[in-house]
């Protein structure tokens, strides 16, 4: 996973790849233990699998531009999601059949939204972050607009089965999840995109300067990013059972999260999609142990966003 | 009563820029400061102004020592500079800078905008330019812009003023204007060092000459007892070159014709050709075109109306990096923030080039550790970050990758800078290697002429943009000397 893990066998943390994150997962679920044995009992350690799957799926479009460097990062996941689920709430509805058609509808959204956001910061100069946030109110006004004409509603059998059914005993949202952590992880190690995605993050002068066609690379990070999620976006309208304006604005904030916990440098030039995807878990994680501590939502905020600036620290400092 | 700088050491990096240099300016004289490109005269100019530390030396103003290299402890002394690239902050206005390192304060807090005002008038009036007070520093002409850093170094009343090189466009009326001040300013009981590689500037304005060579002071005397001969030979070296003279079996076939090519926008176009096997060099006084010309073969700029090129048989698409790299050009740079994927690992750095090129294998490991072993370069397992290396062997990586290659043309950019003597052979024999053995065409710029004459089969000289020396090894017209002479002897004509 790691490309700084050295060949010689060492028994240390640093050695193992990923071994900081898989150290407080541990850690976490032994805490979750000792508050309540019934924190690690199998429906609870599905339900928590299910929750982070889709975190993790979110967090993948997320990644893929925050491994992109030159200032990325992608404010619009959030409304792009609840734009993509009340479209397809607002499409499909509860027709299994009219299903395909919706999908497609929002992912090509997702694709050109992707886009604009790489067009801005590409060719007008803009810093992603301006321009991904400048997009995510657009996107919200659209929503918004959308949601006024057509009224959402409950999903079909499908999407409802894909949200919160099972495969095989294993919960749908973790087995696409793992279908997405293997594209992932070819795509980020074995294709040419991939290899060029962190050239361009690591440096991008010398990406160009070594014939790397960086407009291109970054293009398709953006427009990879917003396809990735708008696909949550559909994930999400089944876990939820409804898709209201507000649904997916938690996870612009929660994305980035999930990838900094994993191991991608803000500067970028590094970090895998399993690295966000241990992310995406510390995350669901400590929330699910807040909500079994009792807390209400207000202290559940306070204290996970703490105890995630003290995992950064831990984790993912930069040298200088 | 004197400014006094001795024993003064400086390195960057691996590279020696000063060995041990002693010089001395008095009240009333103006000594002049000169020597060829990167022989250590900017360096020694911003260290008695307090710009630069020394590693070893000490400088003393009139008797008390600047003990701390700031330029405001300097300023505090009577020492004060003026830089050929200037000091002022564009966004401000003339007024504004000047004044900018001594503001008049209110209740020690709050700006006194009158006073400010006032003080900088003054100031201003002494250069002529009091009118353009009040207008931002951006929008003034480049010789304004030098009135006002000379008015700025002025205002602070110093006993000793360093002249980093004169802004090259300036008009007469306002070199005039500085031949003024600096008159008054020497009749004072002022001192001046005036950096510069320009001898018919310092023909008329000092009386006294230091001359450097790669950090070393090789004459120090009156300027009126020595000739402009005898001064670029001792600024130019006069050791002779060793390169290795190997004539090239490939040398002679023409392998890239530039056509309509234009360096500057504003100079005429020239046509030239590339021979396969041969190492031309490009040299010339800083920033004349070297860069802009580089960057356009290397596919990095892209090309202006009527620029072409042609490789072997085919054009070379200008103006995209990716397309002129699968044409088999390869660029090094030593400017590392350029070239350096610092948080991927040494093999990623080597393979980045071949990523892009459709229809290319990539190189195995142990093609990546062959190239690296030509160029005896250290490292912990290519699977290191990069970062985590030296800067020489960063760059020895990087020509290393120009192997894996297999390149028809080289374009190396300052490829040797800052890196140690032993790195710079190690890179030397490699693009001799390149080729005389296999028939590359290698273009190289260095800020040292030594290195050019050593380094290459042809050298061209440029100015404005222009050529204005072809030399050749072959035609025994080639060394450091020629190389100093012929932008030099431009500078006089001029």
């Amino acid at each position: 996973m790691s490309t700084t893990g050295s060949g010689r066998p060492r028994l240390s943390l640093a050695a193992v790849p990923h071994g900081g994150s898989l150290l407080i997962i541990a850690l976490l679920c032994a805490a979750g233990w000792l508050v309540k044995p019934a924190f690690l009992s199998p429906m609870n350690i599905w339900a928590v699998l299910a929750i982070s799957s889709l975190l993790a799926v979110a967090s993948a479009g997320q990644t893929l531009v925050i491994v992109s460097g030159n200032q990325g990062i992608d404010l619009s996941v959030g409304s792009i999601m609840t734009l993509s689920a009340l479209i397809v709430s607002g499409m499909a509805g509860s027709s299994n059949e009219l299903l395909p058609m919706a999908l497609g509808t929002v992912l090509v959204l997702g694709i050109a939204i992707g886009l604009v956001n790489g067009i801005g910061m590409r060719f007008l100069g803009l810093y992603p972050l301006v321009v991904t946030l400048g997009v995510s109110f657009v996107v919200e006004g659209l929503a918004l607009v959308y949601a006024q004409s057509r009224a959402p509603q409950m999903p079909g059998t499908l999407i409802e089965n894909i949200g919160i059914g099972r495969f095989l005993g294993i919960p749908w949202l973790v087995v696409i999840c793992a279908l997405v952590a293997v594209l992932m992880t070819v795509l980020l190690r074995y294709t040419r995109f991939g290899r060029q995605l962190y050239l361009v993050g690591s440096n991008v002068r010398a990406a160009q300067a070594a014939g790397v066609p960086v407009t291109r690379v970054l293009l398709l990070t953006y427009a990879a990013s917003g396809a990735l999620a708008a696909l949550s976006g559909v994930l999400l309208y089944g876990y939820v059972a409804s898709a209201n304006l507000s649904i997916g604005a938690p996870y612009t904030m929660m994305s980035i999260a999930a990838a900094v916990i994993g191991g991608a440098a803000l500067s970028g030039g590094t970090g895998t999609f399993i690295g966000t995807m241990l992310g995406a878990l510390i995350f669901s994680l400590l929330t699910n142990l807040l909500i079994t501590l009792g807390l209400g939502p207000a202290l559940r905020y306070a204290i996970s966003g703490l105890v995630l600036i003290l995992v950064l620290f831990a984790t993912s400092r930069d040298a200088n | 009563m004197a400014l006094v700088l001795e024993g003064i050491y400086r390195s960057f990096g691996p590279v020696r820029a000063l060995d041990g240099v002693s010089i001395s300016v008095a009240p009333g004289e103006c000594r002049a400061l000169y020597g060829g490109n990167g022989s250590g005269k900017s360096t020694m100019g911003k260290i008695a102004s307090g710009t630069l530390s020394a590693d070893a030396g000490s400088i003393r103003v009139d008797d008390r020592p600047l003990a701390a290299a700031s330029p405001a402890s300097a300023r505090e002394l009577g020492v004060g500079i003026t830089f050929q690239e200037l000091s002022l902050i564009p966004e401000l206005t003339a007024g504004e800078n000047v004044v900018l390192t001594d503001l008049p304060r209110r209740f020690g807090l709050l700006r006194d905008r009158k006073a400010e005002a006032g003080l900088a008038a003054g100031e201003l009036r002494k250069v002529g330019l009091a009118r353009v007070a009040d207008q931002r520093v951006e929008l003034l002409q480049t010789g304004e812009k030098y009135l006002v850093e000379l008015a700025k170094a002025l205002s602070r009343r110093p006993r000793y003023l360093i002249i980093d090189e004169l802004t090259a466009t300036m008009h007469a009326s306002e070199v005039e204007t500085f031949a003024a001040l600096l008159a008054e300013f020497l009749a004072n009981g002022g001192g001046a060092f005036f950096v510069s590689h320009r001898l018919p500037e310092l023909r008329r304005f000092c009386d006294t000459i230091s001359v450097l060579r790669n950090g070393k002071l090789v004459f120090d005397g009156r300027l009126a007892d020595v000739g402009d001969g005898e001064l670029v030979q001792w600024a130019g070296g006069g050791q002779p070159d060793d390169a290795a003279a190997i004539t090239s079996p490939h040398a002679g076939k023409t392998l890239m014709r530039l056509s309509g090519i234009r360096p500057l926008a504003s100079t005429p176009p020239f046509d030239l050709e590339l021979c396969a096997g041969e190492i031309v060099g490009i040299g010339g006084l800083p920033d004349q075109g070297q860069k802009s010309f580089l960057r356009l073969i290397a596919g990095l700029r892209p090309p202006r109306d009527g620029e072409a090129a042609r490789i072997g048989d085919e054009p070379l698409p200008l103006g995209s990096s990716a397309a002129v790299a699968a044409k088999g050009v390869s660029f090094v740079s030593g400017d590392r923030d350029e070239m350096v994927f610092a948080k991927r690992s040494i093999r990623e750095n080597m393979l980045a080039p071949f990523v892009s090129m459709k229809g290319r294998e990539l190189p195995g490991d142990s093609e990546i550790t062959a190239a690296l072993d030509r160029l005896s370069t250290r490292h912990a397992g290519i699977h290191m970050p990069i970062g985590s290396l030296s800067g020489g062997n960063q760059q020895k990586i990087l020509v290393a990758r120009c192997l894996l290659m297999n390149p028809r043309l080289i374009v190396a950019e300052d490829s040797t800078k800052g890196i140690d003597v032993a790195a710079r052979n190690d890179v030397h024999h490699l693009l001799r290697d390149l080729a005389h053995r296999q028939g590359a065409a290698v273009v190289v710029t260095s800020s040292e002429d030594q290195e050019l004459a050593e380094l290459c089969d042809r050298v061209l000289v440029f100015e404005g943009g222009a050529i204005i020396a072809d030399l050749s090894r072959s035609a025994g017209t080639l060394s450091a000397q020629t190389i100093v002479s012929a932008y030099m002897r431009q500078e006089r004509a001029a």
